[in-house]
């Protein structure tokens, strides 16, 4: 609290506050208090916004990677129709991965966890509210494709389409 | 000071650290991601570079010096090497005019030099017994076991399109049912097959229609009648054993003479088609030979490296395309 001097007046000749000018001056603080409170908050909570914001695009250029890396592994012989896949209600098998029809690219998921790997060494992502998946062509060539929509923290889908490394000859006999 | 002095100064002072706190810790993350997201663009950029040097030697390739020839004297080469110090390395292969393991007929290894490549102790039986339990393979490396990994890169493959006259015809049922995913048209088509082999026939263009029926489009030119390898590229040891091989159990004369003419005129040009009929004098079912030997290759290995990076491609030439079409097979980035 400030003190008034009123160095117009003779020393010795000092005055206090008055209550009403205490009360004025606590409802002016508490005032202003209030508003630094408030924008503090407010400034807070866009932080956290933001932050939250990162995380999740962080995320989901981590398992963009994964999903691509395990992709391009994916080696479908030529002369299969397609690659090889099974598709179950929250998990996807492509055969072929590194050439060899016993090993394959698993993708599940399972209570908001989405794992994606071989089988045998996984990586996993938390707080998946969503993921669908599926073989599709990619534009330019029509490359098969892993397609996967995945919905993170409530926000809007997100769709990673992901080129397998190996590709069925296409079909060219008809022309 | 008096102790009634500075109560808001103070809060101000809390809540600034507080959001300065908070302020560095944001600044920290979109440091980290803004990293990850310059790593990544840069990653994008090199791979759209690397398909787009890739892309243009697949043009090149398309540019043969002489009609329905693949030769060293085309213009692909002088493109690969002038590449060379430019900060992107380019390496060419082709993969089809080395020996496909996949089709191979066993008695090519048997009956001729490319049986003392064997590691010891394998047989070609061995091979065809492996072959007819899990093949075919898309990998090499799955035959790693019969021979010495030099061997195995400098004169074998898995690539290449599938010959109906030179192919074993357990591996073209084979190929035929998984294209198909009819087995029981595929044992109709393997006795077809079997049909032309007993009358000594070859199968020509225009009987493919006929035998592969209602799948034409699934397995043609997937299945065809071109030349395998290409005479101008084919490895010295192949190129050895097919022309000494005997077909119908005789062997082609002047075989080897044939074959030090090639090693030596491929240096110089391009060698033809009808360079190939004037210097291999194949006659009667010796000119089995020729769906072996042809001048076209059809399965390219393209890499691409720069800053780090590479991609591979497997790009396969469409027969009787004007002008040259290729199919993109596989393509890996790494």
């Amino acid at each position: 609290m400030w003190r008034r001097r009123r160095t117009s007046l003779p020393p010795g000749n000092e005055q206090g506050f008055t209550l009403v000018e205490v009360l004025v001056a606590l409802a002016l603080l508490s005032t202003l208090g209030l508003f630094v409170w408030a924008a503090a908050a407010s400034g807070e909570k866009s932080l956290r916004r933001i932050v939250d914001g990162i995380r999740r695009y962080a995320e989901i250029l981590e398992l963009d990677a994964v999903v691509r890396s395990y992709a391009q592994r994916v080696l479908t012989p030529y002369w299969l129709p397609a690659p090889r896949s099974e598709i179950s209600p929250g998990s996807l098998s492509v055969s072929y991965l590194d050439g060899s029809e016993e090993a394959a690219l698993q993708i599940s998921f399972r209570g908001q966890t989405l794992s994606v790997g071989d089988g045998a060494h996984n990586a996993e992502f938390q707080g998946v509210q969503d993921a669908r998946m599926e073989i599709t062509t990619a534009p330019p060539q029509g490359a098969s494709a892993l397609k996967l929509t995945v919905r993170l923290g409530g926000r809007q889908p997100v769709t990673i389409l992901a080129a397998l490394g190996g590709r069925p000859f296409p079909l060219v006999g008809a022309r | 000071m008096d102790s009634r002095e500075g109560s808001s100064t103070v809060l101000v002072l809390v809540v600034v650290l507080f959001l300065s706190a908070v302020a560095v810790g944001a600044m920290a993350l979109i440091g980290t991601s803004a990293l990850q997201v310059r790593r990544r663009l840069s990653q994008e950029e090199i791979h759209r570079q690397l398909a787009e040097e890739a892309g243009k030697v697949v043009e090149q390739l398309g540019r043969s010096a002489a009609p329905d020839v693949d030769a060293a004297t085309d213009p692909v080469w002088t493109y690969v090497a002038g590449r060379r110090g430019s900060g992107m390395d380019l390496t060419v292969e082709d993969l089809s005019s080395r020996l496909n393991l996949n089709t191979v007929r066993t008695e090519l290894l048997e009956k001729t030099g490319l049986g003392g490549l064997l590691a010891p102790g394998r047989s070609a039986q061995e091979l065809r017994q492996l072959r007819a339990d899990k093949g075919p393979f898309p990998s090499i490396a799955a035959y790693e076991p019969f021979f010495s990994p030099a061997v195995l890169e400098r004169d074998f493959s898995v690539w290449g399109y599938v010959n109906l006259n030179t192919s074993f015809e357990d591996v073209l049922r084979a190929v035929y049912g998984a294209r198909t995913g009819d087995s029981a048209s595929a044992e109709t088509f393997q006795c077809a097959i079997r049909g032309f082999l007993s009358r000594q026939e070859l199968v020509k263009k225009e009987h493919l229609p006929a035998l592969l029926g209602l799948y034409y489009p699934q397995l043609y030119p997937l299945m065809n009648v071109e030349p395998q390898m290409n005479v101008n590229f084919v490895p010295e040891d192949v190129l050895r054993a097919v022309l000494s091989y005997p077909y119908g159990g005789k062997r082609i004369g002047g075989c080897e003479a044939a074959c030090q003419a090639i090693l030596a005129d491929r240096q110089q040009r391009a060698l033809t088609t009808q360079y190939l009929a004037d210097t291999v004098h194949a006659k009667g079912e010796q000119v089995l030979i020729f769906q072996y030997l042809g001048t076209r290759t059809w399965f390219w290995r393209i890499q691409a490296r720069a800053a780090g990076r590479s991609l591979e491609q497997v790009v396969a030439r469409l027969p009787h395309e004007t002008p040259a079409r290729f199919a993109v097979l596989q393509d890996r980035f790494q």
